[in-house]
């Protein structure tokens, strides 16, 4: 039986841990990586991407799309699957994927609402400068402050830079999310360097690799996979299965 | 001391139906003790007549194991369940022999890799020379390896039968009851088991164990008469566990993987079965290791009426799966050197997988290492194993 | 006659100084309070929030700005209260339990004072219990919940359930806004309104109270 040609479009905060599944995987896997926390970024872009890369997707050569993604902010509603089944883990974002449950997800949120949770993909991927990034969407945001000054004067400039600082009061905890990845350890260590920086107290949480292996296997059970069929659309719903099917 | 009585079947035709095999499985047997009769075994189907009336399968002794096989039963993913005490080291900077000496440090390695793990259960560290110390054999201590016995404390029925039989508690028996004490005061509360070796294998090193294979034929009741001893020192040593918090114990029981099935059921099985019978309650877990057990070793193993069983590499633990009732647990068995200090951690999740996706659909599986893991495996190799095994809260 | 558009537009520069400067000059020029908030303000702040949802504004200018008219607001509050105008409603505004975000929860709050609302503000993570207690002891008619993430949303159910087992939940209308709420989950959980961003805060009340 011939395996499964599967074409996985993952946002590139999974990079590493894909490395690692996907020379095991019983599909036949092809990956193709979006720039990591598009979810931020405003005007949709996110969903603008995956969709673009849906319809452009050569369907002879494959039999499925997967997406590397969860909900993540709403981004994924809307998204419309063309001539293959596209596959949506059901999942919050990429925290809860690499926490293997959503169930594990709400849990750590639970005892902890203020946590800020980092993985090995998002401690890779922080720019240089910043010792965190920015939470909301904005341009704006991603200013240091030279730039802020430069933009708004020196007076408003002091202002946001409070403002911004107020957007992280509430964290209390920097969970990270360790993954048996390259350079872990390494990836670790910076997290907790930023735990301290900001005086909260810092947790490490084993991952969970068993949704994601799913998703590269092919083993898409209905309760934590959305499948959609040709020309359905996403759509957010209330329940736990957190997106379903529209028809188009 | 008296066996708790029941038929003492040395094996049990097993038949395959479809799916896996449509052959007639049979094992090795030695005969019905109970009949007193010896039957042909050169490789034919054999029955012994009065199986069907005695009873269908062996008798498992009421009680036994209710309460942790319900949990793996009732989980709705694979429970892990390595057993992993000395790669903690790495964690806390102590060395093996500071685990085996002392309960704080025991307890701090385990508890670091708990903490680190999100474990559901923890241990105490896998020592096979404890007991034997305790009875007054010789033990050799290292930096970097677990103890080991060396001599031979009884060569003769006479010293046999002066031994002293000790308390639980004497000798270095009392740290892994003490760290069973201190692991009970964890926050989070998770199960706790506790560990003790086997009463073969505690009187194989009474012996010595290169001895012992040649004295069970030699001197029969010489051996005996140590398991006798061992069987009543260690079921005083379980319910100190048990006092001490426990909810299980691990009773490993390697040196008898190297008898024959016969010789197993007589000189192991029968009092394994007869410690069982002596504190088997609802919720008290019973596991067996015995990480030399083969398949065909299977129907002796079973004879002990425990109802979880932990196996190492040599055991198609899949094929067991199918031989062994619903209600019966098997854990195991990844190769505690060969996978996880000798493999890179992309290796070990694939290996993971691989033995999931060959027990799929068998609720009464734990993963497991087949043995004690060492502390020479990295904790990067439990890390891969616990990302490609999946966070599992059993409760 | 004052040109009060300069008003208008350091509100939507987000010029705290000169907004309040400009506040100052034109009551003492005699202008009536409500006026200036109705006006100017108030249409300043539509602004801000057009801007945004078409991407040419980011966080950084609604901060600003909100500021901006926070600032003046500040010194048009006590007449309008000493002049005995009453509010046009009163709105309990909080972020559901789980969630600590309150950019969005600020604007709204500050977007709806400006709109002649008295807006008793809960706070973050707030608990189904106290936005029962604020419909019961305040006598709020509209009650807005806030929150940033998907975790979260599944509280803004909780909460409306939580008002009907008080059985206050017809007293109040039900509005409800975020990065991931949509219409229809609007619709799902029972809500009264969905605001797509803080700048329709005002005419979304004035739709739901009626």
């Amino acid at each position: 039986m011939s395996r499964q040609r599967l074409l996985l479009v993952a946002c590139r905060v999974f990079e590493r841990e894909l490395e690692v599944l996907a020379r095991t995987a019983k599909t036949e896997l092809q990956l193709h990586y979006i720039e990591i926390a598009l979810h931020q970024q405003p005007g949709a872009q996110l969903r603008a991407a995956l969709q673009e890369e849906i319809n452009t997707v050569p369907e002879e050569d494959y039999d499925a799309v997967a997406l590397g993604y969860g909900l993540c902010n709403r981004g994924l509603v809307g998204l419309k699957a063309h001539g293959l089944p596209v596959v949506i883990p059901r999942a919050h974002d990429c925290l809860g994927i690499l926490l293997g449950s959503s169930q594990r997800y709400l849990a750590e949120l639970e005892k902890q609402p203020g946590t800020y949770f980092q993985s090995c993909g998002w401690i890779e991927h922080l720019p240089a400068d910043r010792t965190l990034r920015p939470l909301a969407a904005g341009e704006g945001l991603s200013l240091n402050q030279e730039e802020l000054v430069a933009r708004y004067g020196e007076e408003s400039a002091q202002f946001l830079m409070a403002e911004y600082a107020k957007f992280t009061q509430h964290y209390k905890r920097l969970a990270f999310i360790a993954t048996p990845v390259a350079k872990a350890d390494e990836r670790e260590r910076k997290a907790a360097e930023i735990a301290q920086q900001q005086g909260w107290t810092f947790e490490r949480l084993p991952g969970d690799l068993t949704w994601l292996q799913r998703l590269v296997d092919g083993e898409w059970n209905d309760k934590d996979f959305l499948v959609l069929k040709p020309h359905e659309k996403v759509a957010l719903s209330y329940g736990d299965g957190l997106i379903s099917a529209e028809p188009a | 001391m008296n066996l708790v009585a029941a038929p003492n079947h040395f094996y049990q035709p097993v038949t395959r139906t479809a799916g896996r095999s449509d052959r007639r499985e049979f094992y090795q047997a030695g005969g019905c003790a109970s009949k007193g009769e010896t039957q042909d075994v050169k490789g034919q189907a054999v029955f012994c007549k009065e199986w069907g009336d005695c009873h269908s399968g062996p008798a498992t002794i009421p009680g036994v194991n209710n309460g942790f096989n319900a949990v793996v039963l009732a989980s709705p993913r694979p429970v892990a369940l390595p057993i992993a005490v000395y790669p903690g080291l790495a964690l806390t900077g102590a060395t093996v022999r500071d685990v085996v000496t002392n309960a704080q440090a025991q307890f701090d390695a385990q508890a670091a890799l708990h903490q680190r793990y999100h474990t559901p259960f923890v241990l105490s560290a896998m020592d096979l020379s404890a007991e034997a110390e305790a009875f007054g054999g010789t033990v050799q201590f290292s930096e970097t390896e677990v103890p080991s016995v060396i001599g031979r404390l009884v060569t003769t029925l006479e010293q046999a039968r002066n031994l002293p039989v000790p308390a639980p508690g004497d000798g270095r028996t009392a740290i892994y009851l003490e760290t069973v004490r201190r692991l009970r005061q964890l926050p989070d509360q998770p199960i706790v088991f506790g560990g003790c070796i086997g009463p073969f294998s505690l009187a194989a090193r009474l012996v010595g164990v290169s001895e012992a294979m040649e004295m069970t034929v030699n001197a029969p009741e010489l051996m005996h008469t140590l398991l006798e001893k061992t069987a009543s020192f260690l079921t005083s040593y379980i319910r100190a566990f048990q006092q001490a918090g426990a909810s299980g114990i691990i009773m490993a029981e390697p040196a008898a993987g190297l008898l024959s099935p016969r010789a197993m059921a007589a000189l192991s099985s029968a009092y394994i079965r007869q410690i069982g019978g002596a504190l088997a309650d609802d919720r008290f877990a019973l596991v067996l290791h015995n990480c030399a057990a083969k398949r065909l070793h299977l129907p002796a193993v079973l004879e002990t009426g425990w109802k979880t069983f932990h196996f190492g590499a040599p055991m198609d633990i899949a094929a067991a799966l199918d031989q062994v009732p619903a209600d019966v647990v098997l854990c195991g068995n990844l190769d505690p050197t060969g996978v996880f200090v000798q493999l890179q951690p992309v290796e070990i999740m694939a290996r993971v997988a691989a033995l999931l996706a060959a027990t799929k659909g068998r609720p009464n599986f734990v993963l497991s290492s087949g043995c004690d893991v060492p502390c020479a495996a990295p904790l990067a190799s439990l890390d891969a194993f616990y990302a490609a095994a999946g966070t599992v809260r059993p409760r | 006659m004052l040109d009060l558009q300069p008003l208008h537009d350091a509100i939507l520069n987000g010029d705290a100084k000169t907004a309040k400067a400009l506040t100052e000059q034109a009551l003492a020029a005699g202008v009536a309070p409500l006026k200036l908030v109705q006006d100017y303000m108030v249409p300043a702040m539509g602004e801000v929030g057009r801007r945004f949802e078409c991407n040419e504004y980011f966080v950084p200018e609604l901060l600003l700005a909100a500021r901006a008219m926070k600032g003046a607001l500040e010194l048009i509050r006590p007449l309008l209260t000493a002049s005995g105008v009453q509010p046009v409603g009163r709105v309990a505004v909080g972020t559901v339990k789980g969630d600590l975000h309150d950019i969005g929860k600020n604007l709204v709050a500050a977007m709806l004072e400006g709109g002649g609302y008295e807006v008793i503000d809960l706070g973050v993570n707030v608990a189904p219990e106290q936005f029962v207690a604020a419909v019961k002891e305040k006598h709020v008619h509209i009650v807005a919940l806030s929150a940033l993430l998907t975790t979260t949303m599944p509280s803004m159910k909780t909460t409306i359930e939580a008002l009907k087992q008080a059985g206050v939940r017809d007293q109040v209308k039900v509005v409800i806004g975020g990065a991931p709420i949509t219409q229809r989950y609007a619709d799902e959980i029972g809500a009264d309104g969905y605001g797509e961003s803080a700048a329709g805060a005002v005419a979304l009340a004035k739709q739901v109270m009626g």
